[in-house]
């Protein structure tokens, strides 16, 4: 066939309208993402909003790709038979990939976090970045991107961070047995008073754990703002050291004594 | 009653004019507030803390620069520094929740007027459309929360009142702003004034001619509910004599806010 007869088929135009929709597909898709998407932003969660920009995109792209093979000529319902099989197979050889995405329908569901929440998961803890059809990506606080499966969230225990606004810290401390309690409780009393940080209210409680080995061990458990919770936990802990130096409470810790033997004698 | 030195005081607010290369320094409460003009930067310098913790002057121009360790510096650059400079005083950017030091209580039928102080924030802006450069709280109050579980609630600060009757009786200082509060227990049983939750954003404030700070009155009625009060914004205690300093920071409706004004945590 030379240039002339290939230039004039109509199989030649079909190739070139389905070129066309193609290009338009995905001109139409990204332009729809983009307002579609600022408009959600406007008006719901991140999480919804980002969601909507991917469904949106997926539909426009899939209707651009049916629109392309029919201008190619190709039988949609002979695809679609063919595709039930190929589903089957493609369903034996994805189970985990599958597995997955039913997953993530349950994970958006239920909702046990949105995008911009910091959950604990699996021993990581991180800042949701994004929730997808697959898997869930977070950052980590020492910025590093990690993927958790959708399966593994479904299956696993979420500690979800930041979810209300506000939180309690417990910071365990032991205080030697020679202590009045009255006076250890007054002190730890005025440390949260003396915090900003600290919530007057739920005050904070001082609640006894155990007569250990070499202390009195306590748990002091103050309140605070979510987004102040690190702050507190570092200042507190200080705060809490210099007072109980400063009113001569001890803060012990196991003591043991070495004792050099003299050496034994060379026979 | 304790009779206070009611002198007229000092304003150190207001609008104050530095040629390049000048100084202004001011101490308000326990702040230390320092400002440079150069040609093009002007430096807004500030130490929390400072002794004495209730003083009040300032001094622009002068000499006298703000320096050493605790000394937070900003740096606002412009093409051309302006001469006009305007130091404010405003009310905090949450509401305050005013704790009695002693248990108080209103009897089911009575209308008190009380009279307490909140903290202020100190504003530096710039030039003839007053550019906002910084602000801070004078003297940062705790935190607390107010609501009925730890869930669902406000965020607010928290500051202690003496709950004084008697205007006569009541401190000034420079770093606290003083409203009229009229509490009405239109309930049918005592109200036990543990809290009261204030909320300064919908307020403003005035200067008196002696130097005093005022917010307007607050009404705050309390019906069957023990937990939510409707709050009434009227005008300043003597509105003839003060003048606005500081517009609020939130327009308040007309009916007025209906706040959870009482209110315990888990009530």
């Amino acid at each position: 066939m030379d240039l002339e007869n290939l230039l004039t088929t109509e199989q030649f135009y079909g190739v070139v309208r389905a070129g066309v929709t193609v290009i338009l597909g995905f001109a139409a898709a990204h332009l729809l993402r983009s307002v579609i998407g600022s408009v959600l932003d406007r008006r719901t969660s991140a999480q919804h909003a980002m969601l909507g920009r991917k469904v949106l995109y997926a539909v426009v792209l899939g209707l651009t790709f049916v629109s392309a093979l029919r201008e190619l000529g190709l039988d949609l319902g002979v695809l679609l038979g063919a595709a039930g099989v190929v589903t089957v197979a493609i369903g034996f050889a994805a189970q985990t990939s599958a597995s997955n995405m039913i997953s993530g329908l349950f994970l958006l569901g239920e909702a046990p976090f949105v995008v911009g929440e910091v959950i604990q998961v699996a021993g990581t803890t991180g800042e949701v970045l994004s929730i997808d059809l697959l898997s869930v990506k977070l950052r980590t606080f020492d910025n590093l991107y990690v993927r958790v499966p959708n399966e593994t969230l479904v299956k696993a225990q979420i500690t979800n961070l930041t979810r209300h606004p506000i939180r309690r810290y417990d910071l365990k401390v032991g205080v030697g047995y020679e202590a009045k309690m009255a006076k250890v409780r007054e002190v730890l009393m005025d440390v949260a008073a003396k915090s900003p940080l600290a919530l007057r209210e739920p005050r904070p409680v001082i609640i006894f754990q155990s007569f250990g080995e070499s202390a009195v061990n306590l748990q002091f458990s103050v309140w605070t703002a979510r987004d102040n919770y690190i702050d507190l936990r570092n200042g507190l802990a200080e705060d809490v050291k210099e007072a109980f130096e400063r009113e001569r409470i001890e803060i012990p810790y196991p003591h043991r004594a070495i004792v050099t033997a003299p050496a034994t004698p060379r026979s | 009653m304790d009779e206070v030195d009611q002198k007229p005081a000092l304003p150190w607010w207001g609008r104050f004019t530095l040629g390049i290369g000048e100084r202004g320094l001011w101490q308000v409460g326990p702040m230390r507030l320092g400002l440079a003009r150069f040609r093009q930067e002007l430096s807004v310098d500030y130490r929390e803390n400072a002794e004495p913790r209730d003083a009040r002057f300032f001094e622009c121009p002068t000499t006298a620069t703000l320096d050493g360790p605790g000394v937070v510096r900003n740096r606002y650059a412009f093409a051309e520094t302006p001469e006009v400079v305007w130091v404010r005083p405003a009310l905090a950017d949450r509401a305050v929740v005013v704790y009695p030091e002693d248990p108080f209580h209103v009897t089911a039928g009575e209308s008190i007027t009380l009279f307490c102080s909140t903290p202020l924030w100190i504003r530096v802006e710039a030039g003839a459309s007053r550019l906002a450069l910084m602000e801070t709280a004078i003297e940062r109050p705790p935190d607390t929360w107010i609501g009925p579980s730890t869930r669902e609630g406000e965020l607010c600060y928290a500051t202690l009142t003496a709950a004084r009757l008697d205007r006569a009786s009541v401190p000034r200082h420079p770093h606290r702003a003083l409203t009229e509060l009229r509490i009405r227990n239109a309930a049918s049983d005592t109200l036990r004034l543990e809290r009261v939750n204030l909320a300064v954003p919908y307020l403003s404030v005035f200067a008196a001619r002696d130097g005093g700070l005022w917010t307007e009155s607050v009404v705050l009625e309390r019906t069957s509910s023990a937990t939510l009060g409707r709050l009434q914004i009227g005008h300043p205690p003597v509105p003839s004599e003060v003048e606005k300093v500081t517009p609020a920071r939130l327009i308040p409706d007309p009916g007025g806010v209906l706040v959870r004004a009482f209110s315990a945590l888990f009530d």
